[in-house]
């Protein structure tokens, strides 16, 4: 049971992580553009953020070093304070978005005024974060996401053609026109980005340390890694698939959250859309706390000033207030009135472009006997981490001009 | 506007209709709650009153102002019928009638686009 319960820290960033506001609406309009033509980029975004959050995890239990911690070490003073000023501008713009999606889902729920939920969701979001040891705020977060699995079965109830789904693990796309080669390439980078948010590993690598693993927990930060991984990777497949059958024949490219939710419910009735609404509420919800809490990790580790959420807020007074700060400024930005589409468009897209320096010091670390001893990576992995390091570096180049070309992905 | 950012409208504008239409069928078959039908109609209204804001404020070629004003009459006619369908969830018959008006709205607003 005990070891159950581990895979929920997992579980809950990857959903958090991968299956966040921006995802469920960027994964279904390319499902409702392109049909399953994009499920390589999922594919491909798995097996890197499990190898990625594999490394980090084990960094984070062999050498007891967070990610930003050795970010400042690899990187140096300068490009860490870029990186880590980058990191938590994204940190806030991603809060901010997921915070409106909860006052979205709340309205869907109950009718009530939106920025009146808008405050009182954040308001309870603080409480929850505040008062939860952080085993807690995992274990409930991340089990109530499983909720969304009402949308993995409405996908297979709507009966996806199995070999034309398979099709879609080769990167082969035959444009009509060059806009739709654009359109298809700003989608691609964009659910690959979506998947690898900074957020994730920073979440995942102080989870490890708040959690106190040691090295007989190394077999289970693979199994933790990659079932939350593929369990989030099988919800965005089920995203695409769902944007596939229902939107692509009507032509319908889903422009608000709504949308992409009532899907999740189309071949069922109001009990499956309520589900579809809690799953994605908690998902978002775990998103919000995952962006608040990797802020005050990421300030915190750089500085090496005391952090943890499980120790009280007067030991660790910068980290505490940096969080209760962060989300009080995203509330703020939230009641702006920026959509939140808009918000979390302009998140992946960032996030692409700065992810390079989040995860080449991972793959230096990881690496470095001197750091890791035996425990370093074996050279398969360090083959497989270059390799994706190298995408992800290309995709963080074509990132801003894809956006730019394509006016964010707009058909 | 150039023709490519006004059928870049239109084709939104079209997506949205048929959202819609999508949409209140789902809500017919009693499927949808109520709160979760009011909301994401007032959603769909906002986009759509977003879309006739962005083509209200556009200065066409000439070539290009007959289609424009048929995307603005229609874009325009689509946000009140969303506002219209709002009004009529507890009615089912009002509810149907709006669903087939948004319908007509679609087509024509595609036939706007296939004149481009």
């Amino acid at each position: 049971m005990k070891r159950l319960l581990g895979l929920t820290l997992g579980i809950m960033t990857a959903l958090g992580g991968f299956v966040d506001l921006g995802q469920i609406v960027f994964t279904t309009q390319a499902g409702a553009l392109f049909g399953y033509s994009l499920l390589w980029a999922i594919v491909l975004g798995t097996i890197a953020i499990i190898v990625y959050m594999e490394m980090c995890g084990r960094i984070a239990v062999v050498a007891h070093e967070p990610v930003f911690s050795i970010v400042r070490t690899c990187l140096g003073l300068r490009l860490g304070i870029v990186t880590l000023v980058a990191s938590n501008l994204l940190n806030l713009i991603t809060c901010a978005a997921e915070l409106g999606g909860i006052a979205i889902i709340f309205h869907l729920l109950t009718g009530w005024p939106e920025k009146l939920l808008l405050v009182l969701a954040t308001v309870a979001l603080a409480a929850v974060v505040f008062l939860c040891r952080f085993q807690w705020i995992e274990r409930v977060f991340g089990l109530s996401g499983l909720l969304m699995i009402v949308f993995a079965v409405s996908a297979v109830v709507l009966h996806p053609q199995w070999n034309q789904l398979a099709q879609g693990l080769v990167p082969i796309f035959r444009p009509s026109a060059p806009r739709q080669g654009l359109l298809y390439a700003f989608f691609a980078v964009g659910i690959f980005s979506a998947m690898l948010m900074e957020y994730e590993v920073h979440f995942y690598s102080s989870g490890a340390i708040e959690e106190d693993w040691k090295a007989k927990d190394l077999a289970e930060n693979f199994m933790v890694a990659s079932f939350g991984s593929l369990l989030g990777s099988l919800l965005t497949v089920a995203l695409l698939i769902l944007g596939a059958l229902v939107f692509l024949p009507r032509h319908i490219f889903p422009a608000v959250l709504s949308t992409s939710i009532f899907v999740g419910a189309y071949p069922f009735a109001q009990k499956a859309l309520i589900i579809a609404l809690f799953g994605t509420l908690a998902c978002i919800a775990g998103a919000a706390i995952e962006t608040t809490l990797s802020g005050a990790y990421n300030l915190c580790q750089f500085f090496n000033w005391t952090w943890g959420k499980n120790l009280p807020p007067r030991s660790a007074p910068i980290y505490t207030a940096t969080w209760v700060g962060l989300l009080a400024i995203a509330l703020g930005l939230a009641l702006t009135g920026l959509r939140p589409l808009e918000l979390v468009n302009i998140s992946i897209i960032f996030g692409m472009a700065i992810m390079p320096l989040t995860y080449y010091p991972i793959l230096r670390v990881a690496a470095d006997k001197n750091v890791m001893g035996k425990h370093a990576n074996s050279k398969f992995v360090t083959i497989i981490g270059i390799f994706f390091l190298v995408i992800i570096t290309v995709a963080a180049l074509a990132a801003i001009p894809l956006m730019i070309l394509t006016h964010s992905g707009r058909p | 506007m150039s023709r490519d950012d006004l059928r870049s409208n239109l084709v939104s504008s079209i997506s949205l209709a048929a959202e819609a239409g999508t949409f209140l069928e789902y809500a017919l078959a009693n499927r949808s709650t109520w709160a979760f039908a009011a909301g994401h109609l007032a959603y769909l209204a906002g986009q759509s009153g977003r879309i006739s804001q962005e083509l209200q404020q556009s200065a066409p070629t000439a070539a290009l102002e007959p289609v424009l004003i048929q995307s603005r009459t229609q874009v325009n006619a689509l946000s009140s019928e969303l506002s219209i369908a709002q009004q009529a969830l507890a009615d089912p018959q009002k509810l149907s009638a709006s669903h087939d008006r948004i319908m007509k709205i679609r087509t024509a607003l595609q036939q706007a686009e296939s004149s481009l």
